[in-house]
Parts: C-alpha cells; sequence; structure tokens
C-alpha cells in the first residue's frame, strides 16, 4: 500500500460517509441505534470500573442517569 | 470485521506481548461518561520496531499494517481489516512530557471484555481540552465537558487544574466549571 495513512483513512471514512448514503431510512435508523448501543457498552464498562460492587440494574441506572445529565446540559446550548 | 473487533485482537497482541499501552480518543472518554458517535479506536503504545513488526506478524491476516506516518511529535501506524470494514490506529508514544505523564498514569481497566489500560479520566479532561486548544473541534470540548458533569466529585481537581494551567486552557476549564452546577 503506497498512500499515506491520513489518506487511507480520509478513504475509508469517505467510504463509510458513501455507504451511509445509499442506506435506506431503515438501515440508517438501525445503524444509529448499533452506534448508540456501543456506546452505551463502553460507557457500562466504565460505570462497572468506578462501581465494582453495582449489580446490573444499579449499573443500567447510573448510565441512565449520566445519559439524562447531559442531554439536560446539551439542552441547554 | 467490525472495530471493536479489530480493537479486542490490538489489545490481545498488544497484551501478549508485553507492549505498554493504552487505549485514548473517543473511547476514553465514552468509559468516563462522553457517549461517542465514533467507531475508531486508537491507542498509544511505547513501542520498539521489533515490536512494530511482531506485532504486524501476530495479527495478520485478521489487520495489516499499513505504512507509518508523522503526526505531531508522534508516529502513527494504521492497522486495517482484511475486508477494509476496520482499522484501528497506534501512536507511538512522543517524548512529550505531558505524553509521558499521562502514559505514566495509566490505569487498568476491564474493556470490550478485556484487561486493557486508558489514561485517568483527569487526563481525558487534560488531553480534550489542550486538543481543543489546539485547533477547537466541539467535539473535544463536549467530551471534557460531560466527562466534567459525570465525574465531577470524583476528579482530582488540583491535578487538573495545574495541567490546564500548565497548557494555558484553564479559561476553558473554568467555562466548562461554570455551566455544571446548573444541571443536577
Amino acid at each position: 500500500m503506497a498512500e499515506p495513512t491520513r489518506e487511507l483513512i480520509d478513504a475509508i471514512e469517505r467510504d463509510r460517509v458513501l455507504a451511509a448514503r445509499r442506506m435506506s431510512p431503515e438501515e440508517k435508523l438501525l445503524a444509529g441505534a448499533r452506534l448508540f448501543d456501543r456506546s452505551c457498552r463502553i460507557m457500562a464498562d466504565g460505570i462497572r470500573h468506578q462501581f465494582p460492587d453495582a449489580d446490573e440494574e444499579r449499573v443500567q441506572e447510573i448510565l441512565r442517569e449520566r445519559l439524562r445529565k447531559i442531554r439536560e446540559l446539551e439542552g441547554r446550548g | 470485521m467490525m472495530s471493536d473487533e479489530a480493537a479486542v485482537a490490538m489489545i490481545d497482541a498488544l497484551n501478549a506481548l508485553a507492549v505498554d499501552y493504552m487505549i485514548v480518543g473517543s473511547v476514553s472518554s465514552a468509559f468516563y461518561g462522553s457517549p461517542t458517535a465514533g467507531l475508531g479506536v486508537d491507542f498509544v503504545a511505547r513501542l520498539t520496531q521489533s515490536q512494530v513488526s511482531a506485532l504486524a506478524e501476530r495479527l495478520s491476516p485478521r489487520l495489516t499494517l499499513e505504512h507509518p506516518e508523522e503526526s505531531g511529535t508522534a508516529l502513527r501506524y494504521l492497522f486495517r481489516s482484511a475486508d477494509a470494514g476496520a482499522y484501528v490506529e497506534l501512536y507511538r508514544l512522543s517524548d512529550d512530557p505531558y505524553d509521558e505523564e499521562r502514559f505514566a498514569r495509566r490505569v487498568r481497566v476491564k474493556l470490550f471484555g478485556r484487561d486493557t489500560f486508558l489514561p485517568t479520566a483527569e487526563d481525558v479532561v487534560v488531553t480534550k481540552l489542550l486538543w481543543y486548544g489546539e485547533g477547537p473541534r466541539a467535539k473535544h470540548f463536549e467530551d471534557a465537558r460531560n466527562v466534567v458533569l459525570v465525574q465531577r466529585d470524583a476528579l482530582d481537581w488540583d491535578y487538573v487544574q495545574r495541567l490546564c494551567d500548565r497548557h494555558g486552557t484553564r479559561e476553558l476549564l473554568d467555562k466548562i466549571r461554570r455551566s455544571i452546577p446548573q444541571v443536577d
């Protein structure tokens, strides 16, 4: 591969954008849901690290609370 | 291959080769509370050339090493999946004093079902503000703000303030802190 790395990354991102543009509205919705789910899984791993004694119900409760706080802050602009 | 599968492959390879490393970027800020829409997973590692070769050998053919390139004071390697659906970026630890400092403070965590390493929450805030100060991208500021919002009582504020003073980003930090108490 002779292309510089940055150009390759840009090309991969461009392919992803083009692929997203080809998606139907239903597929876009699903892709967005998958991204959100991934983000929540990473956030939940962080909560388990911070609160090692929390059971799964408590982890999900803290996750919902964190998302609520961020939505509220973003809502304030 | 999905990005997280690529990340797990990289974590397994780095752990197996006993390379000192940490995961940085949007995954680290998500771990501490800032949702991410990004797919990429970025690593920083203290690497020798022989370790780079060993990594490439261990990860092939699932991930292929592309040509390295300079990125600021660091060297960046791109590993791309065979189906081109995923990639991970691996940065060689630079000799910048703050890069060394945050690397030394990294913490062991469980992420993607693996034992791995991340910067501390304090260093995620400090780094995001440093990057925002160097070339404003709203996402960096939002990540710093969200981590402060979520972690505020758990943060070592003396450390965060001292580093922001050193980097000239204290004004940005204070702007974030002023916005936080209004929420709860």
